[in-house]
Formats: C-alpha cells, structure tokens, sequence
C-alpha cells in the first residue's frame, strides 16, 4: 500500500469509528481473521470489519464506502455454504450480529419485525409461548441470522410443505448502495408495483443491505407425527419417495439418508436405525389430527409396496426427537468415516431420484471416493457428501471436480445448481451450465437498476473464473454448535 | 379489429400479431425497431382496463395462440405452460391427474396464465395455499429487444441466480413479455365444500372471522361481504347484514373437523344464519363471487384495499359511514386472511359534476387513515387523468421500480404511459 492510500486507509478507519463508536471497528489483523472464512471453501481478507446498530449508521458507511469505491459484504453468522460473505475483493465487511432485536410481534396480525441478526431459531423461541412460530428452518437455525436467510432465501427440512424463505417475507427496510434508506413491501400481504422484496430476496448480499425484516408468523400445528420407515435399498426408498409425491401429499417433512449415513448416524448416536438399511425415510405430518391421521395411514400404505424393513411412529416430542436424532447427527458422525467432507448441494426433478442417485454411486464406485447421500428428498434436494482427506495429495482437486459432475448430472436431469445453499463464489463458474449469456446478463443488469456500482457484495454469484481454496465447512460447522446438521 | 384490443377507446396503430410460441415471439418484438412504437401485450384482455390512460399504441401483442401446456410432470407437482393458455383450459388438464394450479383469478375461461400473473390478479384461494407468486418456480421472459431468457426451472426448489420472475409478477407486461412458467400444483382436495354464515353486525363478522383464524381450520378460501354485495351477488341469505362464505377441503375426517369447529363457534352468534353447501353448489358460488368485478355502468368503479387483518376493521367502519353520509351504496367485500378489501361503486354520477373526484379523494383519506394502500381495477377513463390510479408508493421504490424500467425497457416499449414507474409518459 503506497504512503498516500495507507493515510487515506487511516482516514477511513477514524470516519468508521465516528460513526459507529470505536469499539465497533476491527482492523487488527488477528481481529479480522475470525471473518476470512465462512462455511465454504473460499476465504479472503476484509480491510476493516465494521458492527453498526443502526440502519442511519449503514447508511452513512455505505456513503463512505461509496465515495472511496470500497466493496461491502453484509455478513450474518459466517455459516453460508457457499461463500457469500466472504470479503473476496478486500473492503468493508458489516457484520450485523449487533442488530439482534425482535421489534415487534403482532399476534393478531401475525407477523413479527426483526432486525436482520436475529438468530432464526431465537424467534421462534420468543413467539412460541403466543402458539406461533416462524416456518422456514435451516439446520443451521441455531446460529444462522434472518438477514443470511434473506440473501440466500434459505429453506429447511420443513420447508416441504410451508415453502422457502421468500414465501414468508412480507417487507423489508433496506439501506440501498447509495445510502438511502427506504421499505420494500412492508406488513401487508399484497402489494402494488415491482416485487423489490421478492427480488432483493435470494440476492446474496448484491442489492442492498437489509435492515429490519417483516416476517410472517404461523400457527403452531395441533397434532405432530413423525415416521421412520427403513428399506433395504435406496431405490425403494426413492420409489417410496416418488409414490408419496404422486399420490398428491405433501408432509411437512421428507427425508432420506442412505446406508453411509445410516452406519455414521448409527456409530455416533445409536438412533437405533435397522442393520442392513440401505436407506431411511424420515417423514413428518403436521397439522389438524384427523388430517395426519388420514395422511399417515396413505403414506404407510404407500410404503409398504417397497417392503420396508421396518416402519417406526412417534407422536410424542421424546421419541419424535429420538427418530430425528440419526438424521441431525449425521453430518458430525461423517467425521468418523473420514477427516474431510465436501457438502454438495443440488435439487433435480423428484421422479429422478433413483437415476440420479445411481450416477452418484457410479461416480463415486469409479473415483473411489465414498459419497454419503443425505437429501431432503420431498422437494429433490440433494446434499451428497464426498468424503476424503484433505491432506492428500490431489485430493482437494478431486472431490471438488466430482462436485462439479454431480451438478452437471442434477441440470441434465432438469434440475438446478442449488437448492438452498446460493451459488455466491462456490458455483459461480458452473452457473453457464444453467444459463445463457443472455440469462446472465440480464440478471445482473439488476445491479445497473439498483445502482449499486457493483460495491455490494462484488465479485460473487456470476462466473468470473477464479479458482479455489481449503475445505472449511468445519469452522462453519462449529459455528452452529454441537449437534449441528444439514 | 378485434374488441378486446380496444383499450381505453384506443386501437393499435398498426394492428395486432399472434406469435405462436417463443421464437415467433422474440422475433415479433426484434422487428419493432422504430424509436417511439408501443407495444401492448394482450392476453385475455380482461384486464386491460387496468391502468393510466394510454395517449396511443400500436401493436396489440396477441399471446392467444401460445396456449399450450408444454409439460405436466404429475407425479412431481409441477407443470411448464406458454402463458397464452388460459386458465380454464389449463385446470381441466391439471384436474385429470387430480390436481389444480392455487390460482382462481376471476374469468378463467378468457384469462391467460400470462396476463394474470402480469396483473397480479387477485383471487380467493389465497387463506392457506399463499400468493399465486409462490407457485411460480420458473419463467422464460422475452425482453423488449426480442432476447429470450430464463430463471429458475421446473424443480420446487431453487436458489440458482436471481428471482426474476418476481419482477414479471404484478408488472404489467412492462419489463418483457411472460413466455413460459413453470409452476408448482397442489393435489385437489379429496372433499371440499363452504359453510356460509349471516350476521347482523360488522363486529361479529369480524369477531368470527379472527375466531378462524386463531383456531385449527385451514381454510382454502375465506371472505366476508355486506348487504349490498349479497344482494348483486343473489346469494341465498335471508336477513343477513353480513355474510361470511368458508371454503375448506380435505380428505373425510379432517373436513368433518374442520366443519365442527366452525359449528361450534356459530352457536355463539345468536340471530346467525348457516348454511353448508356442498362441493358443486360451493364451487358454483365461489364463481359467482369470484367473477364478480364490479358493476357494468361506464361510471361505476371498483377498487382494492391493501390492508392487514386488523386494520380492515376500521376501514370497513369508516367506508361504511361514508357512504351512508353520502346516501350512496357501497358493495363490500373482505378477504381477513389476507388483509385485503374490495369495494364496488355502482355509479356516482348524479347532479354535481365534481362528485366522483371527492368521492375518491375521501376514500383515499380514509385508506390513509387507516394506514392501507388503494388500487384501482376499474375507473371510467376520463376520471383517470390527473389521477393516480395505483395509488401510494414510497419514493424510495418508486425510484428503484423507475430505474428497472429505464434498465430492461429504456423506449418504454411496452405498455408505455400505463404504469405506476411512467407518470411523465401518460
Ligand atoms: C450446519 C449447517 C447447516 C445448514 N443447513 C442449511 C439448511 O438446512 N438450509 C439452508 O438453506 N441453508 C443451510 N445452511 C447454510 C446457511 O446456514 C444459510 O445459507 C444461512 O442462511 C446463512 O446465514 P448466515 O447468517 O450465517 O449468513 P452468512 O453466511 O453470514 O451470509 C450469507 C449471505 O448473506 C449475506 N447477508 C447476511 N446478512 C445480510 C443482510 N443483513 N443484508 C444483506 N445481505 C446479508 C451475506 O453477504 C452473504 O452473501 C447450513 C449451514 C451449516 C453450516
Ligand atoms: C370484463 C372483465 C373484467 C375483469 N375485471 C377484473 C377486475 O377488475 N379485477 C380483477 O381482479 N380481475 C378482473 N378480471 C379478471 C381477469 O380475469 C384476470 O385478472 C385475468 O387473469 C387477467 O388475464 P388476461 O389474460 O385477461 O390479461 P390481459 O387483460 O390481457 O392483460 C393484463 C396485463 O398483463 C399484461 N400481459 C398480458 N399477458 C402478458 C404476458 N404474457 N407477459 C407480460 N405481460 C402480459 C398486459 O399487457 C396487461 O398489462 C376481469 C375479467 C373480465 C372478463
């Protein structure tokens, strides 16, 4: 850094701390090491993080950012899979965690309005006692903020039949590039003009900064259910899966693991999981007790022509848990098939279940990498996990080419890139296997429309050709805490 | 010439095209290449009175003969249409596998998916199964220029690129022309039916929808209305003040509890009137309430509300009062799952030539009052000049739905003059 641009970095420093107090910014490198990473492979280095409070004080950090040409990336938890806040091109990162207030709860109206670190899960804590709660899920929703969700539209295992992200947002107060201020949507449920919310919803940081979100609040459900059923091979349970579909239901949950994260699941928590499984279903019903009921009953019958091995219920929250346990403690047993995992994230039409899966054992009985399938299979997301060791030689490589294949086999097959997890650094490159030039160019003139000089977030979700870092899907791994799955 | 591209009074200039599908499409629009011509995209035309008054246009983009359903894919929920086929045509499809599209846009027989989308038209099967946008899992957008492209894709879930075809949803046909859709069906409920329940009072109609809503039953569709929009409607409910009409469905047991709960809570009401139709009365009543679009003198005037469930309290209250001031009728109807208000205005044209305005200008006061939003969907087109008729919007998004305008139609191509993003143009 010359003398003149080092100055003008100190200059900088200072008018940061003016506007949001001394102690909320970091320039110190061990401090800044902590936001290098996020859940993905990439890394790279902010030049000063900054932990506003306010909406007015984003607002003047992007005037300044703007007037020195400076990049911000909002960062919530750090627990995206797909390099999103990852300060790649240097810059600003605004870390959101200090926003963390819920607002509001209207109960009668059914929304809330929280400030975007919010942690997912703490609001459906906080409204559970009025009998609501907030629907889309990740697994990573001990740790993840409401504010990543937005930028990545996030989903869950419940959002089979309750639907992602963006259908439960009703409003948003964003910070826009050049400083201003202002709602897109706000409490309604309908409204007039351009979707700014739905637009702004999935764009990885890209559009604007969003500030406080309005979220719309469900009904606890009356009555919960949930099933095991286990079958010896994994194209039963795909069949079971299709059957299900087809047959017009759609449970609050479907998931599916295959014999690698029966055997991990089966090591690690004892989830008590029949020996021999190739694979198990998890399905949950919600909602009236007549209609789980009707619904539980089709769905048994529906499994039964494939020849379950065995078919377990719970109805009370204990043994629910219990049945949930092997599927949330998968992913930290894969540790003990493997020191590494590569997470791939792709969602292909639901009667492709079985072909695509075979392609994935094929490709991993060809590479001799083992592949462990966890899906959330109702809606056709798949999650294989390439297992291997980093410090291998060639390895890295590897796995992340099969990663790459794997995606390939999902848009062949009419499915797409990722279903829940963005494509910011991670995929950008594979996005021409999905779209046109044309399909890409006209999305990013959104930037053009949304004026922000390319300074949000630069750098991601478009191809640029850049290459690739460690595996860290660990450190975000950690971050959720013990006990976390995808 | 063909009627429904008569828009305002106006005629296209130099007529009308029907492309057949997306290539004759892109080409349609490529071809235009001389500065300052309008191009109007025209579905089933029911919704083209929608609109500031346009000076003039000359092509009516004809998206009739694209009505195709390009692919059903029932054992996965999810089908890929042209945006020319309408709605009717496309639900008798879907209803072979027992499964529909949750959009029940009024005129399904003329509407196309296209159009409807375009207009973000609402609809009643909104209580539980959402937003028609929430359906939409992909879309192929022909831009002004003629270059075709796409987001999403016929998978349920997708975070791949941008949300795009957000942008089409309730834009008027004014960032490209809809070309393809990929939706997300839902299975037909096995048994559907509707109880309809009387009132007396506007507080115990409202007091026993927010009882719905805090209870277990999931209705399809809920809405309320009052005398006068019972009376137009010709609905069966002797000496009823307000009217509530729920829709539910399920499979047996679930629909029988769904009924019981609402029998139960109707014992509440003394002087309430019920009654329960079966699927094929309830269907054909949610028709007549859904293709009900407001009055058909050229001075009447039809209006939505965008309100929470709350605030519709106040300003059914409010409207109400007004018109009784005013010793006019007002036709009502409410959808309290949605926020959402609808008003029909007969006529108002009386002796005092001024009076429509006023009127208007109060029932702008009163949305404001109660912190709601006014569209209008129908306003004779002299009362349309000098008047917004999209009501409200934050200057912050108006500047941003400006620039999207300028960005992916800069000769304001499409539709120009009609929409909210063009006031300088109409
Ligand atoms: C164990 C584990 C399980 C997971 N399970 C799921 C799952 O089931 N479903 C799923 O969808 N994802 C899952 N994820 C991925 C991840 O948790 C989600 O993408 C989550 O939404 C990210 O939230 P975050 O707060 O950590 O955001 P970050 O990772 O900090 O940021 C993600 C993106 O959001 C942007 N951003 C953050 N805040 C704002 C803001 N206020 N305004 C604008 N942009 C902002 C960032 O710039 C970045 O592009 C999982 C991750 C882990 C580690
Ligand atoms: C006489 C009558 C009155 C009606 N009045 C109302 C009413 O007041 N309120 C109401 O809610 N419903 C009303 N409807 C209901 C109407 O059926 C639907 O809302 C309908 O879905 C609109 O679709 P359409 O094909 O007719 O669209 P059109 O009326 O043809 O077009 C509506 C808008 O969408 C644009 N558009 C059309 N196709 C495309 C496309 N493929 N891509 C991009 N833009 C496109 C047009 O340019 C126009 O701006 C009415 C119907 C009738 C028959």
């Amino acid at each position: 850094m010359s003398q003149s641009q080092s100055l003008k970095m100190k200059d900088l420093i200072s008018e940061l701390k003016r506007i949001v107090g001394d102690d909320y910014v970091l320039d110190d490198q061990a401090d800044l090491l902590v936001y290098e990473y996020d859940g993905s492979i990439d890394r790279g280095n902010p030049v000063v993080v900054v932990l506003p409070n306010t909406a007015k004080e984003i607002s003047q950090v992007l005037k300044l950012a703007r007037l020195n040409s400076l990049p911000v990336v909002a960062r919530g938890a750090g627990t995206g899979l797909s390099g999103g806040a990852i300060a790649e091109h240097g810059g600003i990162v605004l870390s959101m965690t200090r926003m963390n207030q819920i607002l509001e709860v209207n109960r009668s109206d059914r929304y809330a309005i929280v400030e975007p670190g919010v942690v997912n899960l703490d609001l459906s804590t906080h409204v559970a006692s009025e009998g609501l709660y907030y629907a889309p899920d990740p697994s990573s929703q001990r740790a993840c903020t409401i504010g990543g969700n937005i930028a990545e539209n996030s989903g869950g295992p419940h959002c089979l039949a309750y639907g992602v992200t963006t259908n439960h947002v009703l409003g948003m107060e964003v910070v826009l590039a050049d400083g201003s201020i202002t709602w897109f949507g706000d409490n309604e449920r309908d409204g007039i003009g351009y979707d700014l919310r739905g637009i702004t919803i999935g764009s990885e940081g890209t559009l604007a900064i969003v500030t406080k979100i309005s979220v719309r609040l469900l009904r606890l459900p009356e009555h919960v259910k949930t099933m095991l059923m286990s079958f010896e091979t994994i194209e039963d349970a795909s069949a079971a899966v299709t059957g299900i579909i087809g047959a017009g239901m759609v449970p609050a949950a479907l998931e599916m693991m295959d014999h690698f994260c029966i055997k991990a699941a089966e090591e690690a928590v004892g989830a008590g999981y029949p020996e021999g499984a190739g694979a198990v279903l998890l399905v949950e019903l919600d909602g009236l007790l007549e209609s789980v009921e009707e619904e539980s009953e089709e769905i048994e019958a529906i499994c039964r022509e494939f020849s379950p091995l065995e078919i377990r219920v719970a109805t009370d929250s204990l043994e629910r848990e219990k049945l949930w346990s092997g599927r949330k403690g998968v992913l930290g047993a894969l540790g003990r098939l493997a020191p590494n995992y590569y997470l791939v994230d792709g969602t292909i039409p639901r009667t492709k279940l079985v072909d695509v899966l075979k392609k994935i054992n094929e490709i991993s009985e060809r590479s001799g990498y083992p592949i462990a399938n966890l899906l959330h299979a109702g809606d056709g997301n798949l999650h294989p996990s390439i297992l291997f060791d980093e410090r291998k030689p060639g390895d890295v490589e590897n796995i992340l080419a099969i990663g790459a294949e794997i995606l390939r086999i999902c848009v062949d097959s009419g499915g797409v890139l990722s279903g829940e997890h963005g494509i910011g650094l991670e995929k950008q490159d594979q996005m021409p296997l999905m779209f046109s030039e044309e399909d890409m160019a006209t999305m990013s003139l959104l930037k053009l429309a949304f004026e922000t000089e390319d300074l949000l977030n630069p750098g991601k979700v478009f191809p640029t050709g850049a290459g690739c870092g460690d595996i860290s899907q660990a450190r975000a791994i950690a971050r959720v805490g013990p006990g976390a799955y995808i | 010439m063909e009627k429904k591209h008569l828009i305002d009074g106006i005629q296209p200039s130099q007529g009308p095209i029907y492309p057949e599908d997306t290539i004759e499409l892109s080409s349609a629009l490529s071809d235009i290449t001389e500065p300052g011509k309008v191009v109007v995209p025209v579905g089933g035309a029911t919704r083209l009175q929608i609109g500031a008054k346009m000076p003039h246009y000359d092509y009516a983009l004809d998206l009739s003969n694209m009505n195709h359903l390009v692919a059903h894919n029932s054992a996965d929920l999810t089908c890929i249409v042209q945006s020319g086929i309408t709605l009717h045509s496309l639900q008798n499809q879907l209803r072979e596998q027992e499964q529909f599209l949750a959009v029940d846009a009024a005129f399904p027989e003329e509407a196309t998916i296209g159009g409807t989308l375009a207009s973000n038209a609402p609809g009643y099967l909104r209580w539980q199964l959402a937003h028609m946008r929430d359906m939409v899992i992909g879309m192929q957008v022909v831009l002004p220029s003629g270059t075709v492209t796409k987001s999403g894709g016929p998978v349920v879930k997708n975070v791949a690129g941008y949300d795009m075809a957000r942008l089409h949803i309730g834009g008027y046909g004014t960032l490209g022309v809809i070309s393809e859709i990929s939706f997300k069906l839902t299975p037909l409920p096995p048994r559907q039916g509707s109880l309809l329940v009387g009132f007396q009072s506007e507080n115990e109609l409202h007091n026993f929808s927010e009882k719905v809503f805090d209870s277990y039953v999931m209705p399809l569709a809920l809405t309320g209305m009052n005398e006068h929009l019972i009376k137009t409607l010709q609905i069966d409910a002797p000496r009823c003040r307000y009217l509530m009409v729920i829709r539910i469905g399920g499979r047996q047991m679930a629909f029988d509890r769904q009924l019981n709960i609402m029998n139960k809570m109707v014992e509440q009401y003394q002087d309430s009137h019920t009654d329960f139709l079966e699927q094929n009365a309830s269907d054909r009543l949610w028709e007549k309430i859904r293709d009900f679009k407001g009055y058909g003198s050229i001075s009447s005037i039809t209006g939505r509300v965008f309100s929470t469930p709350t605030r519709l309290r106040g300003l059914l209250r409010d409207m109400a009062n007004y018109f009784e001031e005013i010793g006019s009728t007002l036709a009502v109807s409410i959808q309290p799952g949605f926020g959402t208000m609808e008003f029909y205005i007969e006529s108002l044209l009386e002796e005092d030539k001024t009076r429509p305005t006023q009127v208007i200008e109060q029932i702008h006061n009163i949305a404001r009052q109660n912190q709601s939003h006014i569209n209008y969907e129908k306003l004779q087109p002299d009362l349309k000049i000098g008047f917004n008729m999209w009501g409200q919007i934050n200057e912050g998004s108006l500047g941003i739905m400006r620039s999207l305008r300028d960005t992916y139609d800069p000769d304001k191509k499409l539709n120009r003059g009609r929409y909210l993003t063009d006031k300088e143009d109409s």
